[in-house]
Formats: structure tokens, C-alpha cells, sequence
């Protein structure tokens, strides 16, 4: 099934305003907003969606507001869109409205698939001078700038709680074609749909009891590391709060950094995610500090050394 | 100001600075606040800033702990609910454990709380 991405990751939040600055503060796009639904947008047009919690147009929350309320899925063509609706309406309810199909997934969160809202981007290199390599920046172009205000160019991923991770995985894997690229043990599977090749779109965590339901985090994609830790520097200078980060994941390479936000979960900046095919065969380890990451670093107030 | 305050405590904030049923961070280290402050009418509740879940930061931004009607504390992380009162996590990821409590007083307008505070930690 050629499932491309996540196109768009829909909220039910208790206060727009506020949460209408901290996804501009974060760096997306201003679409629309009103008093009482907004939407912002990355640079390839993939984005959130803020709703009141209340709003009777969202469906039913599996979470405390605030928390995602919907997950939209991006297809390549009609037909991937016709089997998924034939499929998935063998065991449940499946609504359509307007070209996009609106379902359940098995663990309580409410997923749709619709035909992609990405755009083709076509972007400046990410440039660095390498020693021993061509294609850095060329000469007298400077990399560090102050004034640069690095946009997340693309959504990359989701992450939730779920009762029964291999019940949630089974879901993704066997009814929609999700490839596990790796997995933590008892935890949780890193997933891609078939029609990307980044490491993961879709990250499953167990829940150890009952309350811990929803959202875990959600992120853009960055054009390399140092826009990640630019634009999280940045982020911190307005008073947002690292949950964790910056550092490097082990399980996707991707460089991160995580914010508390007032969607239900944490927001993340990542980059330079490995990029995997069919022939790749999946890892697994269990969860602990060792294979989470590569490295880990805490954000400082800028500091110079005295005369 | 100092001598209503005894060497064995630190003062915290003023409780002018917070508006009535609203909550400020207070003592900043490496850019992290590490208590918080709740403030109701003329009385006030201390907690270390250090979710039961997973032992980071609760706001999403500085001084924002509460939710928007200030009726209860949320951890911004992944939405843990707490009393006010009681520092009781009542829905979330850590649901049953409570806050760490900070004994406080006030002393006129002074938010006093102990010198010595537990360690915030970073894993539970
Ligand atoms: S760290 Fe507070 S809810 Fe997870
Ligand atoms: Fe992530």
C-alpha cells in the first residue's frame, strides 16, 4: 500500500491562542486561525491541526484534553485510498467524507488517509565543508547565522501509548503494510508505510497502566543537525521547556531535541533519519539510556571566556 | 527583610508576584526551574518541579504549570494530572503517584521554603 506519511496530526486543545503561538514560535506556518480552530503548516505543506477539545466535529479523544484527536495519513494514488477503505471496513466502521477516509485503529486512536497534501520541495543544499570532500559550502559563503531561522521542512513522525503493542502492531503491519524497521523489547516497534523510506513514521510504546494513553510525541523533520539545535536553542530563548535533548537516537540515527508542549505529549525537532528498503533486516534491544542514544547534551546560556 | 527568615530556610518569591490561582517556576538552575509555586487566595503550595512519570520539567513554557482554567496541574510532557492541593496524579502516565510537596510558609509577602531540597533527578 503506498502510504507516503503522516500528512497531518489533529489536536483538541484547551486554549487555540495559545497553542496558535507555540507551533508559530516552533517555526510551522500560519494557514488559517480562528477563535476557535487553527492549522499550520511545514514547508511541504503537512501539518496540525488545533481544535477546541469540545468540538463535536473531532472525534471521540482516547486521552485527558489536551491530546491528538486524529491521525492523517497521506496515499500516493486512488488506489492505495480504495484498498485501504475495503480493507478496514471488513472489521469497522469506515466513514468517508469529502475524499478522505476516516476510521479506528485497534488500540483507540482515530486514524484517516487521504490523498497526499505533500508538496514536491525543493530546497538549497544542506551544506557542510568535509575535509577530503566536494560539495561543501562554496568559498566565502558563511554557515553560522545568527539571523537564520531553520523551518521544519516536513512532518516525520508520531508516537503514541498503547494498551498492547503487539496487538497495535499487528494492526499496522498485517492491514495496512507498515514495515518494522526496529524494535524495543517489550516496548515497542519503530514503523514505516511502504511508501517512505525513512526509519519511522510510527512509533509504538507500551502503556503500563490504563491513564497512560495518547500521545507520547510528534516531530518535524529538520534539514540537518545543526538546524535542530539552532532552532531548539531558539526555542529555549522564548522560555519553552527541553523534555529532552539535544542528542542522537541510536534506532533511526536521527538527531533530536524535545520540547513539553500543550498538545497532551512532547514536540520534537529531528534530522538526517536513516532510510531503510525492504531488505533491510529489523534490530532489537531493550529500552534503556545505552540504546537510546549516541549522545546527549543539555542547552546552555551563551558564555564566553573571560580575557 | 532577611531577619523573618531563619538561616535554615531561603526565600522563594513574593507571593505578589503571582496572581491568585495561578502558579510561577522559581529557583532557576542551568536554565531549569526547580520548585513551583501554586498560589490560592493568601496561601500557597510548593512542589519540586519533577514529574513522577519520568522525572523531567512539568511546564511548556516558564510558569506554566496549570491548566488553563487553573484548576489542576499538568505535566506539558505527555499530560499527567495532578491536584493542586494534594499533588495527586489523578489521570496520566503516572497516575496514583503524587508530586514531591515542599513544605513552605510565608513570612509577610515571602514565599519561605528549606535550604536543603531533595535532588530534581532525571530518572525515577
Ligand atoms: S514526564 Fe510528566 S507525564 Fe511524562
Ligand atoms: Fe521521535
Amino acid at each position: 500500500m503506498n502510504i507516503v506519511g503522516l500528512d497531518s496530526l489533529v489536536f483538541g486543545v484547551d486554549d487555540i491562542a495559545v497553542c496558535a503561538t507555540y507551533l508559530e514560535d516552533y517555526g510551522l506556518s500560519k494557514v488559517d486561525q480562528s477563535a476557535t480552530a487553527a492549522r499550520f503548516e511545514a514547508i511541504d505543506g503537512t501539518g496540525v491541526e488545533i481544535r477546541l477539545a469540545s468540538d463535536a466535529a473531532l472525534p471521540p479523544a482516547n486521552a485527558p484534553a489536551p491530546n491528538l484527536r486524529e491521525t492523517v495519513y497521506g496515499v500516493g494514488d486512488e488506489a492505495t485510498l480504495a484498498a485501504i477503505a475495503s480493507e478496514l471496513s471488513k472489521d469497522r466502521d469506515v466513514i468517508e467524507r469529502d475524499g478522505v477516509i476516516h476510521t479506528f485503529d485497534d488500540s483507540g486512536f482515530a486514524i484517516a488517509f487521504q490523498r497526499t497534501v505533500r508538496r514536491k520541495i525543493e530546497l538549497p543544499p544542506y551544506r557542510v565543508n568535509v575535509p577530503g570532500q566536494a560539495d561543501g559550502r562554496p568559498v566565502n559563503q558563511i554557515g553560522a547565522d545568527p539571523a537564520a531561522r531553520p523551518r521544519p521542512q516536513t512532518l516525520s513522525h508520531v508516537v503514541y501509548f498503547v494498551p498492547d503493542h503487539e496487538k497495535a502492531e499487528r494492526f499496522y503491519a498485517e492491514r495496512l503494510g507498515f514495515r518494522t524497521t526496529d524494535r524495543f523489547i517489550g516496548m515497542g516497534p519503530f514503523m514505516r508505510p511502504q511508501g517512505t523510506l525513512d526509519h519511522h513514521c510510527l512509533f509504538l510504546i507500551q502503556s503500563f497502566n490504563s491513564h497512560m494513553v495518547g500521545l507520547n510525541h510528534f516531530t518535524f523533520h529538520m534539514a540537518g543537525a545543526s538546524e535542530v539545535w539552532q532552532a531548539g536553542y531558539q526555542f529555549e530563548q522564548k522560555g519553552y521547556r527541553t523534555f529532552w535533548g539535544p542528542g542522537r537516537h541510536l534506532f533511526g540515527s536521527n538527531h533530536f531535541w524535545y520540547f513539553n508542549s500543550p498538545f497532551g505529549g512532547a514536540i520534537e525537532y529531528d534530522a538526517d533519519m536513516d532510510r531503510h528498503d525492504d531488505s533491510w533486516q529489523p534490530r532489537e534491544a531493550p529500552a534503556n539510556a545505552d540504546t537510546s542514544q549516541i549522545f546527549l547534551f543539555q542547552a546552555r546560556e551563551l558564555w564566553a571566556p573571560g580575557p | 527583610m532577611t531577619d523573618i527568615v531563619d538561616a535554615s530556610e531561603q526565600i522563594l518569591c513574593r507571593l505578589s508576584d503571582i496572581e491568585d490561582g495561578d502558579a510561577r517556576g522559581c529557583l532557576p538552575a542551568d536554565g531549569q526551574d526547580q520548585l513551583f509555586v501554586v498560589r490560592r487566595g493568601a496561601e500557597v503550595v510548593v512542589y519540586l518541579n519533577s514529574c513522577p512519570h519520568n522525572w523531567r520539567p512539568l511546564e511548556y513554557r516558564r510558569h506554566q504549570f496549570l491548566a488553563p482554567d487553573h484548576s489542576h496541574i499538568i505535566c506539558y510532557a505527555h499530560g499527567a494530572h495532578f491536584e493542586i492541593d494534594s499533588g495527586y496524579c489523578f489521570a496520566g502516565p503516572c497516575e496514583g503517584k503524587s508530586l514531591v510537596r515542599i513544605p513552605s510558609r510565608l513570612a509577610g509577602d515571602c514565599v519561605v521554603v528549606p535550604r536543603a531540597l531533595p535532588p530534581t533527578r532525571w530518572d525515577g
